[in-house]
Formats: structure tokens, C-alpha cells, sequence
């Protein structure tokens, strides 16, 4: 459960690049969170109205992207995984150890208000 | 007059700042020539004792930063060892991140190191998203803890560069399925080194200790 940590850098982050661009408050906030992030969009949906307090992004609304899971198979390309196979290809078994999808933390987009 | 909003497209990891934390890190590792390795697991998989037993068999300078919520037990134990372990407190925070492993790298001689450990705090989940700047990530498994684990927690298993069975006196006793954890394992991070151990008894130490020293 490290989804308030993860929210707190996000507001720290996001709050600085409002900064930059000279805005006084951020209204959207969209990040994309792979399935093989070890990050649960609902926790992180808990924690960041409580990490956005007394910043340009309290209120902010959080739209939340879910990247599922996609790795190479040498035979079938690139395949959606299922996690609880682990990295096999779905379709012939074969291992699939390169990731090419499903790992993202990332911060998106930003709303950004004069 | 009502503003209307700017999108602005960022795209960048919510974790970047530690990111390039971690990369600082690593250039002073690199710099001092020590190898660093980032010891993750569940608490009371034996992270500590094999520590233990890593500092007092091998001779070669090491010393260790062990993370915990709270007490300062595990860099009493292995201080017991002789060799230097520094404890990081880290209050309800649940990892490790680069941030803290820099501030106590201060009060290392990393040039005179020839290894550092970093042990983890003992979760499955949150030290798999944060680099630390180490040179390796073991990930430890004990008989004890069920043959699932690896496909359970995915990624915590998929970015080990090892990953080590301890406890292995006990597997007997417990029942433990070694071909099904074996296979689990590699579901989990296709081809990765598997070390099979028991820190009590000594067994399979020797493999250990040649991933310690980069072997």
C-alpha cells in the first residue's frame, strides 16, 4: 500500500509543473497505471484528494487510464498476458519475458486554470 | 471572463524524481566501484539472517542499510556480525526509495566497500516500484511462504535478478513443492537464476556468495 506515497509525488510533481507553465491551480490530473505497476488505481483514487490539500491541485479531479498487459512471444508477437499465468503467451505457452505494456506509472495530462 | 483551461501533455513516470535520484546514486556506486544489491521479500523470509551469515562468512568489506517501519533490532543483529549496518527508520512509509538510501550513504566509505546491501523492508508490493540505484535485486522466497507467492505478487518477482529459496532445512517439514515454486518462478520472470538455501545450515551458500561478489 504505497498508493499515498505514489499520490504525494504526484501532486508534487504535477503542482510543479503548473508552476512552469504559470498556473495557479490544476483541475484534471489523467495518469495511465499499468496492471503490472503494483499500484491499485482504487487506493491511489483514496489517497489523492487527502495529498491534494493545500495545493494548486486540492479539487482536482483524477481520471485514472488502465494499462493492461502485453508482452512479445517470439512466435505469436505481441500478446495480452494475463497475470495470474505469469509471462506466458497465452496462445502457445511460450515464456514471454519482454514486457512491452503494462508497467506505466505515469503522469498524463494536466487541466491547468490561470 | 471566464479562463479556459490549457491541457497540457506531460507524459512522464509519477516516480521520476526518484528515478533520477536512483541514477545518482548508481554513478556513486559506480564511482567508488561497490556493488550494491536490493534484498526484497516478505517480512520474516530471512532477508536478516542470511545477512547474518553472508557478513560473518565472507571476507570481503561489506556493510548494510536495512530498512524497517520501526526499531533498530535488525542493525543490532547484524552489527553483531562486526561489520557496519545502518538502520533506516522509515516511520509508516511501507520501501525504500533512493531518497532515503542517499541520505545515509553519508556515513558509509563506500570506496572502501567492497560490497553494500540495502535490505528491504519486508513487503512484496511497494519496493518493487522504486530503483534505489542498486547494481542487482534479489528477491527472496522461503519454504515456509507457499509456492504461489511469485504469481502472486508478479512484480515484485518480475524485476529480480535472482531470486533465493531460503529456509530450505525446513522444506521437508513443510511440505514444500520445489518443482511447482521452480515453475511458478519462471512464469513469473522467464529465465531468472534460482538460489536454493538454507542460511541455518549452510547449504547452497556458495551460489550466493557468487551473485554477492558478481560472479
Amino acid at each position: 500500500m504505497h498508493e499515498t506515497s505514489i499520490a504525494l509525488e504526484l501532486v508534487r510533481s504535477a503542482g510543479e509543473i503548473a508552476s512552469r507553465y504559470g498556473a495557479c491551480r490544476v483541475s484534471k490530473v489523467g495518469v495511465r497505471i499499468g496492471v503490472l505497476s503494483s499500484v491499485v488505481p482504487e487506493a491511489l483514487e483514496f489517497a489523492f484528494p487527502g495529498a491534494a490539500l493545500g495545493t494548486a491541485l486540492e479539487g482536482a479531479v483524477l481520471q485514472i487510464e488502465r494499462v493492461g498487459a502485453v508482452a512479445c512471444c517470439a512466435e505469436c508477437g505481441e500478446v495480452e498476458i494475463r497475470l495470474e499465468r505469469g509471462l506466458r503467451c497465452p496462445l502457445c505457452g511460450r515464456p514471454t519475458p519482454r514486457i512491452v505494456q503494462g508497467e506505466e506509472l505515469e503522469l498524463d495530462t494536466l487541466e491547468l486554470e490561470e | 471572463m471566464v479562463n479556459t483551461p490549457r491541457i497540457v501533455s506531460v507524459r512522464q513516470g509519477i516516480l521520476k524524481k526518484n528515478d533520477e535520484l536512483a541514477a545518482e546514486n548508481r554513478a556513486r556506486f559506480a564511482a567508488a566501484g561497490v556493488r550494491v544489491i536490493n534484498l526484497a521479500s516478505s517480512p520474516g523470509a530471512g532477508k536478516t539472517a542470511l545477512l547474518e551469515r553472508t557478513l560473518r562468512d565472507l571476507e570481503i568489506p561489506m556493510a548494510v542499510a536495512v530498512g524497517d517501519l520501526a526499531t533498530e533490532n535488525d542493525a543490532a543483529r547484524l552489527r553483531s556480525t562486526g561489520k557496519q549496518a545502518v538502520q533506516i527508520v522509515t516511520g509508516t512509509v511501507c520501501h525504500l526509495d533512493a531518497q532515503m538510501v542517499q541520505g545515509v550513504l553519508p556515513r558509509f566509505d563506500l570506496e572502501r566497500l567492497e560490497v553494500l546491501f540495502l535490505e528491504n523492508v519486508g513487503n512484496l508490493v511497494c519496493p518493487s516500484s522504486y530503483d534505489l540505484g542498486e547494481s542487482a535485486r534479489a528477491v527472496l522466497l522461503s519454504v515456509t511462504e507457499g509456492e504461489d507467492k511469485p504469481l502472486k505478487y508478479p512484480t515484485m518477482f518480475n524485476t529480480a535478478d535472482l531470486v533465493v529459496i531460503t529456509k530450505a532445512d525446513l522444506a521437508e517439514a513443510v511440505g514444500f513443492d520445489r518443482e511447482l515454486a521452480l515453475e511458478n518462478i519462471d512464469r513469473a520472470r522467464p529465465g531468472v537464476p534460482v538460489v536454493e538455501l538454507s542460511s541455518r545450515t549452510g547449504t547452497g551458500l556458495e551460489a550466493w556468495y557468487r551473485f554477492v561478489r558478481g560472479g
